[in-house]
């Protein structure tokens, strides 16, 4: 009978589920992250937990490296960013077909197996470009903060692209779907499991800062021009929540500032 | 005068330049610098009109000298003026850089008490912004048209890139329009600038990094429908540009009335569908290669409404097709309607692999809609139906989904109508 694969939801733990897979005769039926592992059905599904293996998981990384391209890796890491159900099997398919063809895989643009991770690692870096512009940072005592709410795992993918611009601010990135945040304290960033509960409050400027560029947006609208539907095409209104020029503020209103539900406010 | 009443001022004033692209550049800074331009650009938001906000435009002033009849800044309109100093206008621009509002500053001004003064003023802005607050983002400069050659140069070592606005594609027509100006204040910087970029594109760096000059390029700026140049005078135009002075891109802006003045065309919204066009046949100058000559000919000098450029050049050229998707060439491939850059690269490179049938096509982001009609597979047709010349123009014509985008179609005035009053004020 074929076995459902659960791993801890890492990128290193995927791929040694990948590595884990060769050794069964056809392979997993499913590769499924911990979280999602069903109590009722254990007994009637071989269910095998993998464990991450730092070792498997790097003769897989670069396995794929040399057999295969840096490419296909990145195509693979963005797919699994996408944290798509079912997106573990379809990467194991595409590994697969890449080690029997080589760097040439990302040619076959029209192969399902291929198409499906083209497909969500282009959507995952889309959405990280999109949010290279709509993070909006605000300072509060001399550190810049960011909460958003991506649909991917994107987090990381943000990091190097601002710790080489704001290289000399100390910076957080929230993701407030995930509760996780990047650190920055000038000089590198990490990512930690982030639950604030402290009350912050702006530094003086900010608040000015931010209706100078309330004041910008509104007075560069041509009225003769008008054309919201383009707008929201261009900016859907899911990232409205946390961008400045569309948050109604008083000013002042500190809570408001990060659009913080009022029970949970951070800091550090 | 308060920092908020003078931003409203003169952002409000520097709209109506549509120049909004913060890609291109590719600069490193030093390890101590603030910011780093991205070479493909970034958005930030977008305004109300659908338009993009990258950088932070605005006028250093627009107390302007000069009485431009399209312009709103020009001396004879009354409107409220305002002046920023450049140190106001270099912390704005950090101060929006750290919030990642930005990507980097676009600054131009109205002519204030004369070119060369105003010149100086924006050099000494950037200069602050580079120097003072070691600022590495982009840098968008308005090279302003009389001033000394040297200032103009000089502001290109700070900036990422920099425009002369054309506004107008003839010489008559900034005769009556600009009268302040002339085509040799508005061509001498563009020039100058088009050489110097080029030397110091050759240039070997002596040591350590680079030295830049507007490493992103020239662009400039084309108003349509203030004036009564056609599309295909408009085209062969830029494309001139685009040849002579290497310029990285032409921009198209609907002229919106701003003023009653009896030299202007009498419009009640701005010819945007128009502009879309223009904006189309350019980019089909750009990446398809295609020719001015080709798009337009001089019997009917105006782009079709209601089929864009390349369905409209695909309908008067029937011999060229069909075309054979496994066989054609990258450049064949761009001329048939709903295959783009995106879908022909992608055709070349799976095509090495395997041959292509039509089931393979729309999974590349081929619009098969359109391009069915003008395609052979492996020497199958893609479409059965062999439609007429009118059932295919049909097909391709795009009124409908655009009546959605650009509202005032039904207002839309023609602009071959509206000839015949700014010609005769011409004679």
């Amino acid at each position: 009978m074929r076995k459902v694969y659960y791993y801890d939801g890492t990128f290193k733990g995927m791929l040694s589920s990948v590595f884990q897979s060769y050794y069964l005769p056809f392979g997993p039926s499913d590769i499924r992250k911990k979280g999602q592992m069903g109590n009722c059905q254990a007994s009637l599904f071989g269910e095998i937990l993998i464990e991450t293996s730092i070792e498997e998981a790097e003769r897989v990384y670069n396995s794929i490296i040399d057999r295969i391209s840096l490419k296909c890796l990145r195509n693979v890491y963005y797919a699994f960013l996408s944290e798509e159900k079912g997106i573990e099997m379809k990467i194991l398919r595409y590994l697969k077909l890449g080690w029997t063809m080589g760097a040439r895989v990302d040619d076959l643009l029209t192969d399902e197996r291929v198409n499906d991770i083209h497909e969500r690692a282009w959507k995952v870096s889309g959405e990280r470009h999109r949010y290279l512009g709509f993070i909006r940072f605000t300072d509060i005592h001399g550190i810049y903060y960011a909460p958003f709410e991506p649909s991917s795992n994107i987090l990381e993918l943000l990091c190097d692209h601002f710790a080489s611009r704001l290289k000399d601010q100390y910076w957080v990135i929230h993701d407030r779907k995930r509760q996780i945040a990047a650190l920055y304290d000038t000089r590198s960033w990490v990512i930690r499991s982030f639950q604030p509960s402290l009350t912050p409050s702006a530094s003086k400027d900010e608040v000015s800062y931010r209706d100078l560029w309330k004041t910008y947006c509104h007075s560069t609208w041509i009225r003769g021009r008008t054309n919201l539907g383009l707008q929201t095409q261009n900016m859907p209104k899911k990232y409205w929540k946390y961008l400045t020029e569309k948050m109604e503020t008083s000013p002042g209103d500190v809570k408001k500032l990060c659009n913080f539900p009022e029970d949970t406010l951070p800091f550090f | 005068m308060e920092i908020f009443a003078k931003l409203d001022i003169l952002s409000a004033a520097a709209k109506y330049d549509v120049s909004c692209s913060s890609s291109g550049s590719n600069r490193q800074g030093a390890w101590n610098w603030l910011g780093k331009p991205h070479i493909s650009g970034i958005c930030h938001s977008w305004s109300n009109d659908g338009r993009c906000i990258s950088l932070l435009k605005i006028l250093l002033s627009n107390d302007c000298i000069f009485d431009c009849v399209y312009c709103v800044n020009r001396i004879s309109n009354d409107i409220p003026r305002a002046t920023f100093t450049p140190r106001e206008i270099a912390d704005l621009t950090v101060n929006f850089y750290r919030r990642n509002y930005i990507e980097g500053l676009f600054l131009s001004s109205a002519v204030f008490r004369s070119p060369d003064q105003t010149m100086e003023l924006l050099l000494e802005t950037i200069s602050i912004l580079r120097k003072a607050h070691k600022f590495n983002g982009y840098i968008h400069t308005k090279a302003i048209p009389g001033a000394s050659m040297d200032l103009i140069l000089h502001a290109g070592l700070y900036s990422d890139r920099m425009s002369v606005n054309v506004e107008l594609p003839s010489e008559r027509s900034l005769r009556i329009l600009a009268p302040q100006k002339n085509f040799g204040s508005i061509f001498n910087p563009i020039n100058s600038l088009s050489r110097k970029i080029a030397e110091t594109r050759v240039m070997v760096p002596k040591k350590g990094r680079p030295e830049y000059f507007v490493p992103a390029g020239q662009s400039t700026q084309l108003m349509i429908g203030a004036s009564p140049e056609t599309d295909l005078d408009i085209l062969d135009f830029s494309q001139s540009l685009y040849r002579k002075y290497d310029l990285k891109r032409v921009y198209y802006s609907a002229y919106v009335p701003v003023s009653s003045d009896s030299r202007l065309p009498a419009i009640s919204c701005p010819p945007l569908l128009r502009e879309h066009r223009l904006y189309q046949a350019d980019w089909l100058l750009r990446y398809y290669s295609f020719q001015a000559e080709e798009l337009l000919d001089p019997s009917d000098q105006f782009l079709s409404t209601d089929l864009d450029p390349k369905s409209a050049w695909a309908l008067r050229h029937p011999e060229f097709f069909p075309v054979e998707i496994n066989t054609a060439s990258y450049n064949e491939l761009l001329r048939v309607p709903g295959i783009g850059v995106l879908s022909s690269r992608r055709i070349m490179r799976e095509r090495q692999l395997r041959s292509l049938g039509a089931e393979n096509l729309q999974k590349m982001g081929v619009v098969m809609k359109r391009a069915r009609y003008f395609i052979l597979c492996n020497g199958h047709r893609a479409e059965r139906s062999r439609p007429g010349f009118r059932e295919l123009r049909d097909i391709l014509a795009t009124s409908r989904s655009l009546a959605g985008r650009y509202p005032q179609l039904e207002l839309f005035i023609n602009h071959r109508e509206m000839l015949p009053a700014t010609t005769g004020r011409g004679r």
